[in-house]
């Protein structure tokens, strides 16, 4: 099935900012200058096409820093091959990979 | 503040489903943000919100999941009953709380209204109810011992003009001077009209209550009823009816002889009718009528009224028994019984049916008595709407249907947990009636069992099918 997914460069985008390390929504918004109107549903899509998973950080960890959870996204195996294809058809992704790295992980 | 509203408002189109998970995570992600923008940024960012829950409003797959939910909501035994019972709220809301209903229901507002009588002619005559001679009423007024009197009335659909000149349709009766004396309601203005108002006052007129409210007409008003001037000496009570609510204007009327009145006459205490009925024919004859001519029949008008209740048990009775033999309802034998009853709950599948009809019947009795009563005056246009011929009617095919409907409904659900069954298959070829079975199965979503239903009945064949499944089948169904 994700073999027949077709990314359009912005889905890529995100997908390789995931690949990146940039784990949530508003991380994502500022690694790829992307409005949160497109950000949120492309990781709706993404996640629906099993591209990415997403995990709810423990309630626990969140409440002893006085924050709410945050929910993050990685990618799954398929993701990682749909990248892989997609960065063929994008050749400019690999270099926003290099150039944006979070600072945390 | 602003920024929260958004996502709730937005929340709202996001499927129910996963509205809680949407919901946090946007919380959260507005937490973090607003941290690090202000202002219109962090509006550009809230605004988002929506695009995502339009996203999801329109996601295929999510929205295939809900209508899966749904169906399988809809398929519950609890949904159909709930649905009737909804029919019923909206019948009741519809009808502005069901006034008719509550007009049969409660006695009549008349002084003694269980004295109240009328009276139609029977015996010979071809209709079981139909209107007198004007000269009987005359008769029976002036000769009758066992009544306090004998009053005629007539309605029909007039043009009114009001003070202002603007004309209108209305249903207006006329009645002789002592109808009012002999019902004896309240009135809520003014005065009633009285038996000596036809030397008097033979243009006085009293009018409905809603009808002068709706008009803004009050006493002393003067008005135009076909041509003729009328005086408005009076409004009747807010409660007031006879026969039909919509009839609007009450005035006298000279009713010729031979011409055909409804009557009432109010019986004297202790009378009952039968003996009211035999003075009145006697009455009549003594005046030349041959006897065969002269019978009439009396009926009080509380029970007429209430005759709607035994018009709908009776509709409902035969309904049931045309459905039963239309339907060919069998009833099953013991073995069959054993065989389609195993694992099911055959005394809440009872109740489960008996429910279902009850709230259907009631559903049709309501619309029967709120929605049926002005076209029957309309289109009978006589003086005897009471007998109801519309709601008869309705109440008649709607009974069959509500008893098709059930049955057919009834045979299509599972025996043990009363869901719809689904997923219909065809099995077999159509035309392999002799050698072979052809037809639809039908299965419980929780693989309770499966319904065979043949293409085409034939003495071979068992009409119906169903086939228990035991617990081994459980995985392969979704339930």
């Amino acid at each position: 099935m994700s073999e027949e997914v077709k990314l359009t460069h912005t889905s890529a985008l995100i997908l390789q900012t995931v690949s990146a390390g940039f784990c949530y929504g508003f991380d994502i918004m500022e690694a790829t200058g992307l409005p949160s109107g497109t950000v949120y549903p492309a990781l709706r899509r993404l996640e629906q096409s099993a591209l990415i998973k997403s995990k709810w950080e423990k309630e626990s960890a969140a409440a002893a820093e006085l924050r709410p959870a945050r929910k993050y996204y990685k990618l799954t195996g398929a993701g990682d091959e749909a990248l892989a294809k997609a960065t063929r058809r994008y050749p400019l992704l690999q270099h926003l990979a290099a150039a944006s790295k979070p600072e945390r992980t | 503040m602003l920024h929260r509203f958004i996502i709730r408002t937005s929340s709202l189109l996001v499927p129910a489903m996963v509205r809680l998970d949407w919901r946090r995570e946007w919380d959260a992600e507005l937490w973090y943000v607003s941290t690090e923008l202000q202002g219109w940024e962090l509006w550009r960012f809230s605004r988002g919100a929506i695009a995502d829950a339009v996203w999801h409003l329109w996601n295929l797959s999510e929205r295939d999941a809900l209508a899966l939910a749904v169906r399988r909501r809809t398929e519950s035994a609890v949904f159909c009953l709930a649905s009737i019972a909804a029919m019923i709220c909206a019948v009741i809301v519809a009808s502005g709380f069901l006034p008719r209903t509550r007009d049969i229901v409660v006695p009549l507002p008349y002084v003694n209204a269980d004295r109240i009588a009328t009276v139609a002619r029977s015996g010979m005559a071809l209709a079981t109810r139909a209107e007198v001679p004007a000269s009987w009423v005359q008769l029976w007024d002036r000769s009758s011992r066992l009544t306090e009197g004998a009053a005629a009335y007539r309605w029909e659909r007039e043009i009114l003009v009001d003070p202002t000149g603007k004309s209108t349709q209305v249903l207006s009766a006329h009645v002789t001077g002592r109808f009012f004396s002999l019902l004896g309601p309240r009135i809520s203005a003014g005065r009633l009209l009285a038996p000596g108002d036809a030397a008097d006052c033979p243009e006085c007129a009293v009018l409905d209550y809603s009808f002068a409210h709706d008009h803004s007409l009050a006493v002393g008003s003067r008005l135009v009823l076909a041509g003729s001037p009328r005086r408005v000496v009076g409004i009747l009570d807010k409660r007031f009816w006879f026969v039909s609510r919509e009839i609007a204007v009450w005035s006298l009327g000279s009713f010729r002889d031979g011409i055909g009145v409804g009557a009432i006459v109010r019986l004297r205490p202790e009378v009952d009718t039968a003996s009211a009925e035999t003075e009145l024919e006697r009455v009549v004859q003594d005046s030349g009528v041959d006897p065969w001519r002269g019978m009439v029949s009396l009926t009080l008008l509380q029970e007429r009224v209430r005759f709607v209740f035994g018009s709908f048990v009776f509709a409902v009775a035969m309904a049931l028994v045309i459905t039963l033999v239309g339907l060919r309802v069998r009833v099953p034998g013991p073995v069959q019984c054993r065989a389609a009853l195993h694992g099911s709950r055959p005394l809440l599948r009872a109740v489960f049916f008996a429910g279902k009809n009850v709230l259907l019947l009631t559903a049709v009795l309501l619309a029967g008595i709120e929605f049926t009563r002005a076209p029957s005056i309309t289109m009978i246009g006589g003086t005897d709407a009471l007998t109801e011929p519309l709601s008869t009617w309705l109440f008649l095919m709607a009974s069959m249907g509500v008893f098709s409907w059930s049955i057919h409904d009834q045979r299509r659900r599972c025996r043990v947990c009363h869901r719809r069954l689904g997923l219909p298959a065809h099995v077999g070829c159509r035309g392999c009636l002799l050698l072979d079975w052809s037809g639809t199965e039908m299965v419980c979503i929780h693989g309770h069992g499966i319904l065979h239903i043949p293409e085409m009945l034939s003495s071979l064949q068992e009409a119906e099918q169903w086939t228990s499944l035991d617990d081994s089948w459980q995985g392969l169904f979704a339930g």
